[in-house]
């Protein structure tokens, strides 16, 4: 599973995308994995107490989780996952 | 005259006959609508709703709002407001750069200007005075050069500002913008075109930090401290705006501080991606709206700072942000060309809606906007609108999506008005649509280009452009802030519910802190609280976050009642068809914009009937008495 990564959360995995094999089958699951492998990633998208950082964007397949079922949202391995830092302009 | 922040200093210009008188700021307009933006509606106001806007009677007003030019962070903006030629509404447009800074220290609060000389001149203007001067030898002369042509004369460059049309303002551009120091541009709804109907070539303004606003001293003095404190801490401290660090900007390519904002390290351009994710990315003149990844990401913010395209990031008057970009292309042919800013707007609608993904092509003809002076937005619905004429066959020179080189020479030829299409072009979209005998093909609201987010994705901005008094615009009330982000709460963009009272709060608010005259990225770090406070502190008036929030709805009515006055009604506050009929492609797939369930909640939260401020509401708000 392709998962891609924006703005300042790139410098943090190397680059714009990371490939992931054997995904599992929910947005915590998959942040977490992530999490263990990327110093400082946890630390830009999720609080002290675990609830994902206000402002923090994650899509899946163009849908924001916070419309959806959150850290809980069913992803498939042929899903599209975008993540976004907070991003704003105008 | 006992409002602080003021200069409390007015030129009237009248170029018909080549007077400036003097006068101080009316102070109870002053306690209504603040300054900048609504302090200007209210002279065009004074000056007529029914005035033709390229007749010497029109009004343009360069107005500073009360806290322009203080230390206060992001103060730095300047309000050009004007009958507008493109939208004949009232339009108000503001530049940052260091300009209105220096207007204050020049001793002025505004410029108004009427009439129309028999022959060019120009606006100097310095200590507290205005001359009108001959510019007879700048006609026909592109910005970059007036400006250098200024600069070079001057003992210190530094302490001038130069606020000038090219030639696609002399040329009768119905979009043409002003710009300041080659690239800070007011640049919507034409005001260019008004100065040029005027023969009014620049605007030249010298002042020093001496004449700054300060504070008294003693406790005046330290309240003053702590509000700007607040303030600047919660710029620095937010998400998105925290500075990427001047240390950091010898290091432009890869390494960033960490809690670098997003806008700061990657400027507005950062948008491109996230807007194309959630498929609201206007693609072929809004057809689609989403384009390939690939498409985005090589015209995105992240490709400027991360691909080599990044060389400087200038900023402005008091402002740690620094979002704008400047970039230096590398390739292709425009391969040395070195230009600011590389902003999302333009990189949409001359990218993904021209179905262009050459970082080099938007470049070169951003750089052109600032040059001829043209609003970035407008020329790309013009040429997109263009491109679909010519794919369907409308027009007898087609131009194909993609075609960068003919985006570049479309350009010269709409600013120069050198073929019949860049005279219709020049137009704007929607006239030039109806010229060709299909407006369905043109994306506008009032005759005004809609911006870069497509209202089938994010549904608040097609209230938004519906609702706006200037013509479609996202920064009248900027409900992606809600709507992607989540200030100041998360709401789903593909829902429509709610999103008409959710923008009365966004438009109020802008059009306080577009009158104090502050940054509007401000408001992704601060809000009502932080704008009372330093108002009060300046001004010296009593102002509390309900107070921010009545006077902010306060001028929003006001340029609506000017808009009603000049003939306009709840039919103007529609979007193009295609918003509302064909279906979103990508993550919105079906959706189109429920524009009328959303005007009907948001009539209702502004208590207007059709669009129409009554008697009622603008004796309520104190407009009239």
């Amino acid at each position: 599973m392709i998962i891609r990564f924006y703005a300042t959360l790139r410098p943090l995995v190397g680059g714009r995308s990371v490939d992931l094999e054997n995904p599992p089958g929910t947005v915590a699951e998959i942040l977490r994995r992530l999490c263990d492998e990327y110093e400082g990633l946890e630390g830009q998208l999720f609080d002290e107490d675990g609830t994902v950082r206000r402002f923090v964007a994650i899509m899946v397949d163009g849908r924001d989780i916070r419309h959806v079922e959150g850290l809980h949202s069913r992803v498939s391995p042929d899903s599209e996952l975008d993540i976004f830092p907070p991003v704003a302009g105008g | 005259m006992a409002l602080g922040g003021f200069a409390n200093r007015v030129a009237r210009v009248n170029l018909t006959d080549r007077s400036v008188t003097y006068e101080g700021i009316n102070e109870d307009d002053a306690r209504k609508y603040i300054g900048a933006r609504g302090l200007g509606v209210k002279y065009l106001l004074d000056n007529g709703p029914e005035v033709d806007p390229l007749s010497a009677d029109n009004m343009l007003a360069l107005v500073n709002g009360p806290l322009t030019g203080t230390e206060v962070t992001m103060s730095g903006r300047l309000a050009f407001v004007t009958k507008s030629p493109l939208t004949g509404t009232v339009t108000d447009s503001h530049m940052g750069g260091w300009s209105a800074a220096r207007l204050r220290w020049a001793g002025f609060d505004a410029i108004l200007i009427t009439g129309k000389a028999s022959s060019p001149v120009y606006l100097e203007v310095e200590n507290g005075e205005v001359e009108i001067k001959d510019a007879a030898h700048l006609w026909g002369t592109g910005i970059h050069d007036t400006v250098k042509h200024f600069r070079s004369g001057s003992g210190n460059s530094t302490d001038v500002s130069v606020m000038s049309i090219g030639q696609a303002g002399e040329n009768g551009v119905l979009f043409a913008s002003f710009l300041n120091e080659d690239d800070r541009a007011a640049g919507r709804g034409g005001t260019g075109a008004v100065a040029g109907s005027k023969n009014l070539k620049c605007v030249v303004v010298r002042g020093t930090r001496d004449g700054r606003w300060r504070p008294e001293q003693g406790e005046a003095r330290e309240k003053f401290r702590a509000a700007q404190g607040q303030h600047l801490k919660l710029i620095m401290d937010s998400p998105v705006t925290a500075p990427s660090s001047p240390s950091e900007r010898g290091n432009l390519a890869s390494d960033l501080k960490e809690g670098s904002g997003a806008l700061s390290a990657y400027g507005t351009n950062v948008l491109m991606n996230a807007v194309n994710a959630v498929g609201a990315l206007g693609t072929k003149n809004s057809q689609l709206t989403q384009t390939d990844a690939d498409a985005a990401e090589a015209v995105s913010g992240e490709r400027v700072r991360h691909g080599g395209l990044l060389v400087e990031e200038p900023t402005c008057h008091a402002c740690p942000v620094a979002c704008k970009k400047e970039v230096e292309i590398t390739e292709g042919p425009h391969a040395g060309l070195k230009m600011e800013s590389f902003e999302y707007e333009p990189a949409w609608s001359l990218g993904a809606n021209c179905g262009n993904d050459d970082p080099g092509v938007i470049a070169k003809v951003i750089d052109q906007c600032n040059d001829y002076g043209m609003d970035a937005i407008e020329i790309g619905n013009a040429i997109s609108m263009y491109m679909e004429a010519s794919e369907r066959g409308y027009v007898d020179t087609p131009l194909d999506w993609g075609d960068g080189a003919g985006m570049v020479r479309v350009a010269e030829e709409i600013a120069i008005g050198s073929t019949s299409i860049g005279r219709n072009l020049g137009l704007g979209p929607a006239k030039a649509a109806a010229v060709w005998g299909h407006p369905e093909i043109s994306m506008t609201v009032k005759g005004q280009a809609v911006p870069a987010y497509d209202p089938r994705g994010i549904k608040g901005e097609g209230l938004g452009y519906a609702t706006s008094n200037r013509g479609a615009c996202h920064l009248r009330g900027y409900t992606p802030a809600s709507e992607l982000l989540g200030i100041p709460v998360k709401t789903d963009p593909l829902d429509w519910d709610g999103k008409g009272p959710l923008l009365k709060i966004f438009q109020d608010l802008h059009a306080f802190s577009d009158s104090l005259d502050l940054c509007k990225f401000s408001a992704f770090a601060v809000g009502a609280p932080e704008y009372a406070a330093l108002y009060e502190t300046v001004v010296g008036l009593p102002m509390s976050e309900e107070d921010v929030m009545v006077a902010g709805e306060r001028i929003y009515n006001l340029e609506r009642y000017y808009n009603n006055l000049a003939g306009f009604d709840g039919s103007h506050d529609s979007l193009p068809e295609r918003f509302l009929t064909e279906p979103a492609t990508g993550p919105a797939e079906g959706h189109v914009c429920e524009l009328d369930q959303m005007k009907e909640q948001y009539y209702d939260a502004r208590g207007w009937d059709d669009g129409v401020v009554g008697d009622g509401k603008l004796r309520e708000l104190e407009i009239v008495s």
